[in-house]
Parts: structure tokens; sequence; C-alpha cells
């Protein structure tokens, strides 16, 4: 510490590191000897830098703060001993520039942030979805130091920021307002100072309550399995390489249970494309295009609008409608469980097709009832008998037909081109590798084939050039289907 | 199209059945009136560019609309859609001031012509 030597003098005390000086006054010291003057020149003396700030507060030394009638330290003064020191001078500090930084704008589990209340623990996710177009954060850039200055006027240097840097790759954008804009749907991912969107979302364990539900716009890949009630929305395929439970799996593209999908009754599927699994049990699922099952189907209700490709895997129990082709192992089981094969129909289009047709009947009965009446007023106007009335009717008649006919017009055109959409469709062509039990139930357009028999495959269940449903084995001639089964009106 | 028509009948269901038309014509913007004192008590407010007009109607028949319309300055093109055909009554209307007729009982068609051919003569004047 800088000192005068003379202990009952006043004395200017600086601090090691220049941050502040002090005027140290002993309490015998006249007052009125103190001047600003003579304080600054002991200050400048010790190398403190005289400014504006410095004389101020020597000047509100040496006018507010003498000594109290009672000799105790007025307020504001610092006592030490007989001496009270005084602050007089303290330094600028310096201010390190911040470096610049990325605000992130979205974050895990804030999906639904007005059900925030109601969110349950199956929606908690953590993981950042963000869509395209999606702003993900803002960059703010480094910014400069403020540089110091001590008591004795030496500069104290800032540093400035640091600059961000950021990697990124062509799912992610910065604008020129430094805006970082998703490209593409997916998941956000940031390693060290590199960020991208992923559209593909790879969970390393299970979908359970530590990913919550996922609703993901790529593609969803589970490298173990999916637990019971829990729901995985993808727009592309889902591929899970464990179990699923009792879940609920929504793909706008394939999804692949390489584990197999036990559901208990719960399970569902929507498979935009392609199901292949290793086997499938108690699940509900409707599947777009192809079914491929390794193993087994067993007490599943199915909706497949391509093909069946399982030679190896059997169905036991449960019913499944199918458009193309079917391959299977095995139908049905030595037990008789109840097994149905819907074939040759194309789910939905089949119903909205009678729907069609009922249309169509109903227009024509109308158009003949209409044509009815119009007949009896043109035989009373050739009489001469047509009243006013009959002129008003006359010109509904001629309305209601004009759009009975438009109406028919729109819907017979509509019947033909489904007609036409859906024999392109379907097909009988049912190929069984091992065997046919009895019990199962094959239901072709509307008629039920109950097998009564056990029959051993290879065989082939088909329509004959004369319409006929036949089966045959390899090398065999056709027989009439309904030699080997009970048909059901 | 943007013309504004308004449909004088005493009939709903013939109002109905021309309203059906006019909107597979186009006609967007349609009012309705039961009769002539109805029609004139609207077409103030409505102000519309075509009228459909039935002759027989209570309160005040169509005729008589007509008549009032032009003593008014009306300038609207005013087609009568009615059952009499009688050349007397014809000649009459088109004395009135309408500028065309349809006979009852009228396909959708013609209707939609008659409307055509009317503005297309009116336009062309």
């Amino acid at each position: 510490m800088a000192t005068a030597t003379d202990e009952h003098a006043v004395q200017v005390k600086v601090a090691p590191d220049k941050s502040e000086a002090r005027l140290v006054v002993p309490s015998s010291y006249p007052r009125d000897k103190l001047d600003t003057t003579f304080c600054a020149t002991l200050l400048q003396e010790q190398g403190v830098e005289i400014t504006d700030a410095v004389m101020s507060a020597l000047q509100e030394v040496i006018t507010t703060a003498p000594q109290s009638a009672e000799g105790e330290p007025a307020e504001g003064e610092n006592t030490e001993g007989e001496t009270t020191e005084y602050v007089v001078a303290k330094s600028q500090p310096l201010m390190h520039g911040p470096d610049g930084y990325v605000e992130w704008l979205v974050h895990a589990n804030d999906q639904n942030d007005d059900a925030a209340d109601r969110q349950s623990h199956y929606d908690r996710t953590s993981f950042i979805m963000v869509k395209t177009g999606d702003m993900v954060g803002v960059i703010h850039p480094e910014e400069a130091g403020t540089d110091g200055r001590d008591v004795t006027g030496k500069t104290l240097a800032a540093k400035d920021g640091k600059p961000l840097k950021i990697e990124h790759d062509e799912s992610i954008i910065v604008d020129s307002a430094g805006q970082l804009v998703a490209q593409s749907d997916g998941v956000l991912t940031c390693a060290g100072n590199k960020v991208h969107i992923n559209n593909i979302l790879e969970i390393q364990e299970n979908v359970d309550f530590s990913t919550g539900n996922i609703d993901f716009g790529g593609s969803v890949h589970v490298h173990q399995g999916v637990k019971d009630c829990f729901i995985v929305k993808a727009q592309g395929d889902v591929e899970v390489k464990g179990l699923i439970e009792a879940a609920e799996i929504d793909s706008g593209g394939s999804l692949f249970a390489n584990g197999g999908f036990t559901g208990r009754e719960q399970g569902k599927a929507a498979v935009g494309q392609d199901l292949s699994a290793k086997y499938l049990d108690g699940v509900h699922a409707e599947v777009r295009r192809n079914l491929c099952v390794q193993r087994e189907i067993i007490n599943s209700h199915l909706t497949v609008h391509g093909e069946i490709d399982s030679p190896g895997g059997a169905m036991i129990g449960g019913q499944v409608i199918v458009t193309g082709k079917v391959h299977l192992n095995t139908i049905g089981s030595a037990a008789a469980v109840a097994t149905e094969l819907v074939l040759d129909t194309v789910p939905g289009l089949d119903d909205f097709f009678t729907q069609l047709t009922t249309l169509l009947e109903e227009c024509t009965q109308r158009k003949e009832t209409l044509e009815e009446d119009q007949k009896r007023i043109n035989t009373m106007t050739q009489k001469g008998r047509m009243t006013a009335a009959d002129k008003e009717r006359q010109t509904e008649i001629m309305f209601e037909l004009s759009e009975a006919d438009h109406a028919f017009n729109k819907a017979e055109q509509m019947h033909n081109v489904l007609k036409h959409e859906i024999e392109e469709l379907r097909t009988l062509d049912l190929n069984v590798q091992r065997k046919l039990n009895p019990g199962v139930r094959l239901t072709i357009r509307g008629q039920t084939y109950v097998i009564n028999t056990e029959v051993r495959g290879p065989l082939q269940v088909y329509r004959d050039g004369h319409r006929e449903i036949v089966y045959k084995h390899e090398g065999g001639s056709p027989i009439l289907l309904r030699q080997i089964a009970d048909v059901e009106i | 199209m943007s013309m504004k028509v308004m449909l004088i009948d005493d009939s709903k269901t013939m109002r109905n059945i021309q309203k059906g038309i006019l909107s597979q014509l186009g006609y967007t913007e349609v009012e309705e009136a039961c009769d002539g004192l109805d029609a004139l008590s609207k077409v103030g407010a409505f102000d519309p560019d075509i009228l459909l007009v039935d002759w027989n109607m209570p309160n005040m028949d169509g005729l008589t609309f007509v008549k009032q319309m032009r003593a008014k300055g009306s300038k609207a093109v005013m087609i009568m859609v009615t059952t009499e055909a009688e050349k007397a009554r014809v000649v009459e209307a088109i004395k009135a001031g309408v500028n065309n007729y349809v006979v009852k009982p009228f396909t959708p068609d013609v209707l939609g012509e008659r409307i055509k051919e009317t503005l297309d003569r009116v336009n062309a004047a």
C-alpha cells in the first residue's frame, strides 16, 4: 500500500490492483486545513489520475464529512483507529465482450404448450421435432469488449467476444438476420458446434416413458421394442428391431416388425406401404400394400390391399381380408380355430360400388315416376284439359327430370370406372404350401366356403375359365372347391 | 356472373326451380318476392338487373308490377314467366314494358336461353 510516512498527516492509500484510492485523514487533523488542491496534490504524487470525479469526491469529503459533535464517525466514513478513510477514486472495470452464441427457440417437451397442464406422461418426448420452415434458433453475434481504466489512468484492455463457429448442412440455413431455419422435417441434433436435422429418428432403446410417444415427419428406427400403450407415428418407414407390444404404429411408409408384434387384441397398425413381421399375434392392422410374415398370423384382424407373401407362415384364427394373391404355408389348425380369409375383394371400394349401384337404381326409379307424371299431363294437354297448376307441375317435372338425368349420368359414369378399377385390382389366387385345415372359411365375393376336410398342399384356389371356383394340386386337375367345402348362402 | 336477379312468383316451388336453373347458369345473387307488392318493397334496396315475373299473383299481379316499375323509370330487364299464352295477353305484357316472355311449362334450357337472348338484345340496343 502506497502511503505517506507522517502518521499525523493526511495520507493516500492506493489499492494494490489500482482499483481505488483512499484519503486517510487522522481524526486529529484540523478539517479546516483540508482543501481540494492539497488533497489532489497528495493523490497525484501517488500516481492517482485527477479527474472531475476525483475532484468531486474530494469536494464531497471536505464539505460534507466533518466529525460529529460526539466524536463518532459521520455517515459514510470508514474509521480505523484514529483515522478516517475516504474513497476518492475508483477504477472503471473492464468488460470482456460476450462470445457469439445460439439462442435455441425449440426445446423437447414443448410440443403442446397450451395443454401442458394436461400432458400425459406418454406425450412427453425427449426429442426436438421440427418442421420445414421452423425457426429453430437465432445467432447472437459476438460483442466488442469495453476497456476499463484504473485509478492511475491506465487502460485495462478488455477482450472482444469470440465469433460463433457453427457448422450446418443443407438441412438448416442461416438467413441474413442470423436465424436458423429448418429446411426439412425431422429431429434437431446438436453435437458440439454441428447442428443438423435428421429425417431418421434413431431410438437407441425402447419406445417407452423415456422417449414418450413418437410423432415424426421422417422414418423411425427403434433399436429395441415398443412398449404397451405407446404410439409411434411416422410419415416414413418404421423399423422396430425388438418386440412391439400392445402399441399403436402408424407409418406412412412401410412397417418392419423384426422382433414380432404381440398386440394382445389392443395392438394396432396403419401401414401406408408394406408390412413385414416376424409374427403377428392379436393385431388389428390395415396394410395399403403387401404383407409378409415369417412365422404366424395368430388371431389377428388384417386388411391387406395388396398381396400376402408368406410361404413359410401360418394363419391361425382371426380374419384377414385381402385384395390380391395369397401365399401361405398353413391355414387354420387341427383344432378348427375359427379362421376366415376374405378373398378377391377390394375393401372400401366394394362397399362404395354397392352404394353406387343402389343409387343408380333409385335414380332410374325416380326418372320412371317422373316420366309417368309427364305422360299423364301430356295426355291432358292433348285433350285440352291443362290447367295453370298442371302447367306449373309440368315445369317442375321437366326440371326434376333434368336434374335426375344429370345425376344419373354422373353416377353411371363413376359406376363404370369403379367396376373396371375393381376388376383390375382384385384377384382370386390362393396358394397353400402345406395344409388347409377343416373349419377354415374362405369368403369369395360374398359366398363363404367352409372347408370340411384336411387338404394337404401345395394347392391353389382360383377361378377357372368358366368362372367356377376350383382348387388343384400341383400337376393335378382342377376340382370344384365345393367338393371340399360346405357353401354358406 | 355479377348480375342481380329478382324472382317474383307466389309459388315457392316455382321460385326454387328458377333459383336452381339460375344457379346452374352462374347467377348467384338472387332475391325472392311472393307477389308484386312484396317485390316493390324490395327492389329499392336490392336494385336487380333482371326480374323474372309471374303474371297471376295475389295482392299485385305481374302486369301491374311491371307497369309501376316502368312508370318509376326502371330500366331493369323484365321477363314474364307465366302460364298465359294467348297472343293478346302477350302483346299487353310487351306494351306494359316486359322485355321477353317465357310460357310454362318450360325446360331449364329454355329459361336459360330466354334470359341470354333478352340480355343480348337489350345490350345491343
